[in-house]
């Protein structure tokens, strides 16, 4: 990866915060804006306190992204097993997709309870749908003339489906799982925010009321990093499995 | 009967509600171990005719037997291998890879094949090359790949689809004569479809010369070229006399077929 791609953000964030800074210190900034640096203190200061929160938060978006990867991979194999389905699978997905979970998220929590399960639900509903449709049209990323090979070597549906469909859909699969990384963190927060003892969310919401804009900011900022960092995971893991160019096929 | 055998075979695909017949009452025959050739004009069905015989469709009428069995029962049985005008390598999969995959779909029986994938890269000249990707190899080493993958699980019968079309002419010689040192170890039965006049005679024991729309066997040549083939017999006069006659055969039907155009306007 070349030096600018590092750099050039860097330098845009560093000189956002200086300027903040610099803000704050003439006292022209609105009270809601903490000094950045107050905020880097903080961060330091309970850092132990908040990555233990953070733990909690990134175990709900884990089972919750795992949970929709598998539910998507399954519904994928489904279509591909009954081609006629894809338009109504899609259909259903789109409409879930669409619910606005911020304001559904209270009424499941009445329904299933303050518990962790309704939390990794919530985060599954929201990162479903972009690994969903990467699946379902991953599964058609080969040519007519691979499925005549098959067709011709008398594979079974799920010999075709294993040795063939599915390993031509993962670099889909990947452009889904790094739409979706970002989105389970956001689920999970979304869940806390609902009702939860510990996490993230929490923090944010008591920071929140509790007018500790530094806290706040704080946690808004750990958001930010984890969220840019399941999207870089899956980058990385993209990168090792050799799959970040486009595929020569031939 | 061993070898392949088509008879009174026809085929017509549906087409804004009617049926169009794109080939029509072919029968031809090839014995067990001879190889055969398909040359016409693009669109006489000769693509077509070859995926009956690997039953990727079905003959609207007429019958097909290889080895006495139905396609159907080939298929099933794994004794069909094919050769597309594309290598259609999976790009995920290492040379070696690409090649075990009929044994992989074979599942328990495909265990002890009577070649293992590594003695057949080794024969189609790709030694070396086992953990290579396709998009490493040349259009030229692809398709190598490919008629191992399409030998390796010991098909009675090798159906090729234009498999040098897209290689240029001295590449395409090279391929013919591995084919031929290939074919001469294995003694596959092999039906190839070909644009080439030099090829189809170089290679085949039987020509098979088509006419289009619909597409049908206007001559049958018996090629009685000694064997092994090699670069010599391309300057053998005998060869030049067979390359005339398919030529002749070839160009006799266009003044027909340019009425026939004609007609449809």
């Amino acid at each position: 990866m070349s030096k600018a791609r590092w750099l050039l953000p860097l330098a845009v964030f560093a000189a956002l915060l200086a300027a903040a800074e610099a803000w704050v210190a003439a006292g022209a900034a609105p009270m809601t804006l903490p000094r950045p640096s107050a905020v880097l203190q903080l961060l330091w200061r309970e850092h132990a306190s908040l990555l233990s929160q953070l733990g909690v938060t990134l175990l709900t978006a884990g089972y919750g992204f795992a949970l929709a990867g598998l539910l998507a991979l399954a519904v994928g194999f489904a279509v591909y097993a009954a081609p006629r389905s894809e338009g109504a699978v899609l259909t259903v997905g789109a409409v879930l997709s669409s619910v606005p979970m911020i304001a559904i998220a209270p009424i499941l929590s009445v329904w299933l309870g303050l518990t962790l399960g309704t939390r990794v639900l919530i985060t599954v509903v929201i990162c479903l749908f972009p690994m969903l449709v990467a699946i379902v049209q991953g599964l058609h990323e080969h040519k007519a003339a691979e499925q005549e090979l098959f067709t011709v070597l008398a594979a079974s549906p799920w010999q075709r489906f294993r040795l063939l469909a599915l390993p031509s859909a993962v670099p889909m699969l990947f452009v889904g799982m790094k739409i979706s990384a970002p989105l389970a963190v956001l689920g999970a927060l979304i869940g806390e925010w609902n009702g939860a003892e510990t996490g993230l969310g929490v923090v944010m919401l008591n920071a929140m009321f509790g007018l500790q804009v530094q806290r706040l900011w704080a946690a808004v900022l750990i958001a930010c990093a984890v969220s840019s960092l399941a999207y870089a995971y899956i980058c990385l893991v993209e990168r090792v499995a050799g799959y970040d160019r486009a595929p020569v096929s031939t | 009967m061993s070898g392949l055998s088509l008879q009174h075979v026809s085929k017509s695909f549906p087409l804004a509600g009617q049926a169009v017949p794109a080939l029509a009452d072919v029968s031809l025959a090839l014995e067990a171990g001879q190889f055969g050739a398909l040359i016409g004009p693009s669109g006489c069905g000769k693509s077509t005719l070859l995926r009956m015989v690997a039953d990727v469709f079905s003959p609207s009428a007429g019958q097909i037997t290889i080895d006495g069995a139905p396609p159907q029962q080939a298929r099933r049985e794994h004794q069909i291998g094919f050769v597309f005008q594309e290598a259609t390598l999976l790009p995920w999969r290492s040379v070696l890879e690409n090649v075990r995959l009929p044994l992989e779909v074979l599942g328990k029986a495909g265990r002890h094949p009577a070649r293992s994938p590594e003695e057949l890269v080794r024969l189609v000249g790709l030694a070396g090359y086992e953990h290579a990707r396709p998009s490493q190899l040349s259009g030229g080493m692809q398709q190598r790949c490919a008629i191992a993958r399409a030998l390796v699980a010991s098909p009675k019968i090798l159906l090729l689809d234009e498999p040098f079309g897209a290689l240029d002419e001295v590449m395409r010689y090279r391929m013919n004569f591995e084919l031929l040192r290939i074919r001469a170890e294995t003694r596959t039965t092999a039906l190839m479809v070909t644009h080439s006049i030099e090829e189809a005679v170089l290679m085949a024991d039987r020509i098979f010369v088509f006419a289009a729309r619909p597409g049908r066997i206007i001559e049958t040549l018996d090629v009685d070229l000694p064997r092994p083939r090699r670069l010599a017999t391309l300057h053998d006069p005998r060869f030049n006399a067979i390359v005339d006659q398919v030529r002749r055969a070839l160009f006799d039907q266009l003044p027909q077929a340019l009425d026939h155009e004609a007609l449809d306007v």
